[in-house]
């Protein structure tokens, strides 16, 4: 059994069911985010693991405990809000013995504890400060450090890092996910940011409707998503529908209708006949100067946009737009002018074959 | 190019914002006319009528009644701010955190009587509280008591009206300060290991305090000045509280002391609100009190 085990977890609102039988589990010390866009339950989600929002249904356990009925002050769990909600009317060294208080530890105790965890948030000195007084990282610090230094069983992060701005988001990315490390704690961690799920977590729950649609490592939701929502929630895609015209053991030929055709490789079954979804990413596809290229796939450049290490081509091609996206380096210089004529090609391996066969409902 | 766009705005306030300042003339005049010059009359008055000097001052501290009142003043204030101040916090806290429609209702139930006429209210509580009255009948009713209970001309009936008249602005101020206060913070509290007990002691009350101030301060200087509750409900055969006290020497035509125990009663508030705006940062509790609910 997983250290975190939650299963058919069910939220309704009146008639609005925010948590649809929502099963989801974590191994000890795993990092897990919860990726999903806004309203799709990830906050509600997190709130029933804390125990400050009772479930409709299904069950919460950690460490094998059934803690599903259990008041949020008997949980040991630890919380870092998206508010922070540092108390304004204590100092930093306070809010983070509050806790330790709860739990009676001697005044020594605490204030090695206290002194211990500004240390690994790097903090040292600040135990004195109103949380008023500190910048949007430091209150963010002062959150982690209050809700693990009474060594909580589970850590639970609401979109911590959406408050910062990039520069700081991406640094305290790394620093999160360093302490989680060193601590060893279990964590869930929200957020809408797909870069941010992909480069922090061990894995990824990507949430959509309150329920997990898939979970698994960053780059197998990545590389092989399940279906078109995951496919676009981690990032851009292509996507290219038709109906599978042959068949070999390395893969299919896709046939898109209007005398165009893809080959996809991939070792997933399918009948010949059957509609199927193939999503491209737009970094996987190379663009070259129209027949001076092996590609058959020519289109146009409709759109250019510099985006500093790439630029976004939308290219009109298959009869449709396909958006492509290139690396820029001072060594390679890309070079597509508007309505250019230019050849489209990507290995075969590239074509992410999404499993419902749907593609974007 | 296209011609750089003028920073809209930038030239008006240098310009003409000064002249948008005389709209506050009347409110002024107005002031001016109908508060202060009253009010530097009463001060002058004090000090010059029927002589020149501090004779009326003077006769105020050789009286035991004047300063028994003043005394008398001061605990009914404290005890009516108290008394509002616990059930005010209480029924503050139901609205914060019942249903939406209770709290509408409830919210209602304390605003309204307070656009009620204050000698009407005073009459009916009058009605409520006489030895015929609901409370005594009910009670003789259910056997409880064989003896109409004397409710009425006691410091019981003005503390109780006092109370009632004044809830109203102890309640919405603390009110107000709560329902800014994120529901995260006590969350976060019982993440932390806090019981509900001590997640509201450690946590919310604090945070709710600066209502608590300012709804006591309003209470407790409007409570100095009240006049009619004390006069209709009150035991007028003893004790008289300094705005009666002031009156009834107004009312012999006695300007000059009148003035004297008017001008005490002045310098009692502006001494409170003086103590208050030094302990409590009084600007920074109205602001959040009144401004602070989102
Ligand atoms: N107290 C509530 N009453 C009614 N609906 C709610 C309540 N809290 C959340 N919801 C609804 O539940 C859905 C999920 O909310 P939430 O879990 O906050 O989403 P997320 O954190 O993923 O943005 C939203 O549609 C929201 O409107
Ligand atoms: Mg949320």
């Amino acid at each position: 059994m997983a250290f975190l085990e939650i299963r058919d977890l069910t939220k309704v609102y009146g008639e609005k069911v925010v948590l649809d039988e929502l099963n989801l589990s974590a191994q000890d010390g795993e990092f897990i985010s919860l990726l999903g866009p806004s309203g799709c339950g990830k906050t509600t989600a997190l709130r029933l693991i804390a125990g400050f929002l009772q479930p409709d249904g299904g069950s919460i356990a950690v460490n094998g405990r059934e803690i599903t009925n259990l008041p949020a002050y008997r949980r040991n769990i630890g919380m870092v809000f998206q508010s922070y909600a540092l108390f304004p009317h204590m100092t930093v060294g306070q809010n983070i013995a509050f806790g330790l208080e709860q739990r009676r530890f001697s005044r020594g105790e605490i204030s090695k504890a206290v002194d211990e965890s500004l240390d690994m948030v790097r903090l040292n000195g600040f135990a004195s400060r109103r949380p008023a007084e500190l910048s949007g990282g430091q209150q963010q610090r002062v959150a982690l450090a209050r809700a693990l230094v009474f060594k909580p069983q589970l850590l639970l992060l609401d979109e911590s890092l959406s408050a910062l701005d990039k520069k700081l988001r991406v640094q305290m990315q790394l620093e999160l996910r360093q302490i989680q490390k060193e601590v060893g704690v279990t964590a869930v961690f929200v957020t809408h940011d797909h870069e941010e799920a992909l480069t922090m977590s061990d894995r990824v729950a990507v949430m959509r409707n309150g329920r997990i649609v898939q979970l698994d490592t960053p780059s197998n939701v990545y590389r092989a998503p399940v279906d078109g929502f995951v496919a676009e929630s981690l990032g851009e895609a292509n996507f290219l529908r038709g109906s599978v015209r042959s068949k070999d053991g390395s893969g299919f030929v896709l046939d898109l209708g209007d005398g165009l055709s893809l080959a996809v490789a991939t070792d997933r079954q399918v009948d010949v006949g059957e509609t199927c979804t193939v999503a491209i990413r737009p970094e996987d596809i190379e663009l070259a100067p129209a027949r001076s290229a092996r590609s058959d796939v020519v289109g146009h450049v409709r759109s250019i946009a510099f985006a500093g290490n790439t630029t976004l081509y939308v290219i009109e091609a298959l009869r449709r737009e396909i958006r492509v996206r290139r690396p820029n380096s001072a060594a390679a210089e890309n070079g597509f002018a508007l309505d250019q004529e230019v050849a489209l090609a990507w290995n075969a391996g590239a074509a992410l074959v999404l499993s419902d066969r749907q593609g974007v409902s | 190019m296209a011609p750089t766009p003028r920073i809209a705005g930038s030239r008006r306030r240098g310009g003409s914002q000064p002249r948008w300042g005389l709209l506050v003339f009347p409110a002024a005049l107005f002031m001016v006319f109908f508060f202060a010059w009253p009010l530097g009359q009463m001060i002058f008055r004090s000090f010059t009528d029927p002589a020149m000097g501090l004779d009326n001052y003077a006769r105020f501290v050789q009286t035991p009644s004047g300063v028994r009142s003043l005394l008398e003043t001061l605990a009914m204030s404290a005890v009516v701010t108290l008394t509002c101040a616990v059930v005010g916090y209480v029924y503050a806290y139901a609205i914060r955190f019942a249903s939406r429609r209770v709290a509408a209702l409830l919210l209602l139930a304390v605003i309204f009587p307070a656009g009620v006429n204050l000698l009407v209210r005073t009459f009916a509580l009058q009605v409520v509280l006489r030895d015929t009255g609901i409370i005594n009948q009910l009670l003789m009713r259910l056997h409880l008591i064989g003896e109409h209970l004397t409710l009425i001309r006691t410091e019981f009936a003005v503390a109780l009206g006092m109370t009632c008249m004044l809830l109203p602005y102890m309640v919405l101020p603390i009110y107000s300060v709560m329902r800014g206060i994120n529901p995260d913070y006590v969350q976060a509290a019982a993440g932390l290991g806090a019981r509900p007990v001590i997640a509201f002691a450690r946590v919310f009350l604090p945070m709710s305090l600066p209502g608590l101030y300012a709804g006591s301060l309003i209470v407790f200087v409007a409570g100095l000045g009240f006049y009619v509750v004390p006069q209709l409900l009150g035991d007028n055969g003893g004790g008289r509280f300094l705005s009666q006290y002031t009156a009834d020497y107004m009312a012999q035509a006695e300007w000059g002391y009148g003035s004297a125990i008017g001008t005490i009663l002045l310098l009692v508030t502006l001494t409170t609100l003086a103590i208050a705006a030094r302990v409590l940062k009084v600007g920074e509790i109205l602001r959040m009190s009144f401004g602070g609910a989102r």
